[in-house]
């Protein structure tokens, strides 16, 4: 089971950032520059992960970095007390995206499975192929870093995307519904698409790597039967 | 479209369970969903084995993802200078 979230825990901010603009404190720091830097700042590397996840190259990664960082110091006044800074930041980048993409003319929005639960019967029935290859236990002996990159690397953007917010950050299926303005179906959709995605790659990955034939020396174990 | 919404039922059980299977993970069903599915994984081995795989793959992707944080402090420091344009004042 995924770990506890951490999101929508309110903060103490004690600003009104709709007044706050001229407000300094000691150091001649502006309060609600103090609350940015503490808040959406210290959000960078999860944001940044965000990015490299829609984004084509890390040049673009980059850009959309700093777009979103800076809409969001421009709006931070009407940022609402309580709410989680972390989730309005992938918001706000995911639109700036969404913008980019279509300045750009991509036609990229067209990649959504429909059928959440045939992806994850298709992905079973893989790792039950793999499993009478001997190969399903890939993860715990090879160092499957590069090959997750390469995986990562062919996901389509929004795959890549709803990936990091759901696999990686913890959010829930709702959350990133919200964040990426789609429905919740469409979230499990991709969710689950990319997921067979990857551990197809990933069992490709292992028998490339000839692990079948190094796991063939191996006393046999019991395997479980396809669904 | 949310598979919550029933207990699983008994006949073809291994069916319905491994159609739930990332939804389980994820903790996205309903308790009385949850508690059926983990009755079944306590008497399928099959099952079992299936939920034991998901679970380590989504915990591989997971920890594998590419962080580049040495690159993030770098970021950081061109994000500050564009922000000190708008007006911003780091601390």
């Amino acid at each position: 089971m995924r770990a506890e979230r951490s999101l929508d825990r309110p903060t103490d901010r004690v600003t009104d950032r709709t007044t706050d603009r001229a407000q300094d404190g000691p150091d001649g720091v502006p309060v609600r520059d103090r609350d940015f830097e503490r808040e959406a700042i210290a959000c960078l590397p999860e944001l940044a992960r965000f990015a490299r996840s829609l984004a084509r190259d890390p040049a673009a990664a980059e850009d959309l970095v700093q777009e979103t960082y800076l809409r969001a110091y421009r709006g931070y006044a009407s940022f609402l007390r309580g709410h989680d800074v972390r989730r309005w930041l992938f918001s706000i980048c995911h639109h700036a995206w969404l913008r980019i993409v279509e300045r750009e003319r991509r036609v990229v929005l067209t990649e959504d499975g429909d059928e959440a639960e045939l992806e994850t019967l298709a992905a079973v029935r893989g790792q039950a192929d793999a499993s009478r290859e001997g190969i399903d236990r890939f993860i715990d002996d090879l160092d499957v870093g590069p090959a997750i990159r390469e995986a990562i690397t062919a996901l389509p953007p929004l795959f890549r995307g709803v990936v990091v917010l759901v696999d990686v950050e913890g959010l829930s299926y709702d959350e990133a519904a919200i964040v990426l303005r789609i429905a919740i179906g469409t979230v499990r959709s991709r969710l689950f698409r990319a997921r067979r995605l990857l551990q197809e790659r990933l069992l490709d990955h292992a028998r490339d790597a000839g692990f079948a034939a190094a796991l063939a020396t191996r006393p046999p174990t019991t395997r479980s039967t396809t669904p | 479209m949310t598979a919550d919404t029933d207990p699983v039922p008994p006949r073809d059980a291994c069916a319905v369970v491994v159609r739930l299977l990332w939804d389980y993970l994820d903790g996205e069903l309903a308790s009385d969903r949850l508690a059926a599915i983990e009755a079944h994984l306590q008497g399928c081995r099959d099952c079992a084995g299936h939920y034991a795989f998901a679970e380590r793959f989504l915990h591989t992707v997971r920890d594998r993802w590419p962080d580049a944080t040495d690159e993030d402090e770098a970021l950081r420091a061109r994000v500050l200078r564009r922000l000190r344009d708008e007006g911003f004042h780091a601390a």
